[in-house]
């Protein structure tokens, strides 16, 4: 069963980048980096992965002259995110069950 | 191995959930501290007897350090390592401290050598009648830079604090000192504490959810 889950999400790194989006509404790039202690390379990618899915939206602006990348969870990504966490709750209930 | 794994998703999604929304929350007992000094060091300011007035302060003050040295002690084992973003808030932080204090001083210090208004000035610089609503002011400044970082309560609660002391300073004037205080420790006092009873409300329904398994 649990082979039915989204594979967009189910890789740590882009599980904890919707978790925090989903929690937090929007974040900056050195926030993720920080809290999912990852690197620069590694984070890139994975955005990358889940812009391309359509699930986050990312903006790039500036701060005084410091450049700031915020991402946004689109509403496909939180429908999305909702359908993989009903799915991990049927896979944990299940196993309960059985 | 499956339930297994999926419980691992949803272990590793609940502490990032943890780690993020306790953060604020997790202060509740600094906020309800400060409600209650304000309040005592205000109403004390009205109602205390003269001899006792002056400790009244010191006190509170003492007692806030021990305060926080206990809840520091409590958090030990909980709160994440520094990090760029906490060191850097610790620095403006110290900043800002060292501004609430050191403006004060130069505008007395200005005020001597330079000759100008310099006895008013220095007893203004200095006069206990300042100290109890500039400092609150700039409390309420350091709170609102910290909600940059920390969050929308931080800006909303510093906010407050502040107009509450541009407020108490025109009661002063017009209606007196202890009508000011009277109202430093309603507006001040009462916010702070509202603020941490909020804070203590979130702090347990995070704890509930993170317990049952539906954070």
């Amino acid at each position: 069963m649990i082979r039915d889950l989204n594979e967009v999400f189910h890789g740590r790194a882009r599980l904890g980048i919707m978790t925090l989006l989903s929690s937090l509404g929007q974040a900056d790039f050195s926030t993720l980096k920080e809290r999912l202690e990852l690197t620069d390379g590694n984070l890139g990618a994975q955005i990358r992965v889940l812009e391309e899915a359509g699930y986050v939206k990312v903006e790039k602006s500036f701060v005084g002259r410091k450049p700031r990348t915020t991402m946004t969870p689109t509403a496909a990504g939180r429908k999305a995110f909702r359908a993989y966490l009903d799915r991990l709750e049927e896979v944990i209930e299940a196993a309960r069950q059985g | 191995m499956e339930r297994q794994e999926a419980l691992e998703q949803v272990e590793y999604m609940k502490r990032l959930i943890e780690d993020t929304s306790f953060r604020v929350s997790v202060g509740y007992p600094i906020f309800l501290m400060w409600g209650v000094i304000w309040v005592i060091g205000y109403i004390g300011g009205v109602v205390a007897p003269e001899a006792v007035k002056p400790w009244v302060w010191p006190v509170l003050l003492v007692a806030a350090f021990v305060g926080h040295a206990i809840d520091a002690r409590s958090h030990r084992y909980r709160v994440n390592p520094p990090t760029a973003l906490t060191r850097r808030m610790f620095r403006i932080n110290v900043l800002l401290a060292a501004a609430t204090f050191l403006l004060p001083a130069v505008l007395g210090l200005e005020g001597a050598v330079m000759g100008a208004t310099s006895a008013d000035q220095t007893q203004l610089a200095f006069s206990i009648g300042f100290g109890p609503f500039y400092i609150p002011f700039m409390v309420g400044l350091i709170y609102v830079v910290n909600g940059i970082f920390l969050g929308a309560e931080f800006v909303r609660i510093g906010t407050w604090l502040m107009v509450s002391s541009v407020t108490a300073t025109i009661v002063g004037v017009t209606a007196g000192a202890s009508a000011a205080f009277v109202w430093m420790a309603v507006t001040g006092g009462g916010s702070l504490l509202l603020t941490g009873i909020l804070l203590r409300n979130s702090w347990l329904s995070e704890r509930s959810a993170v317990a049952t398994g539906t954070a």
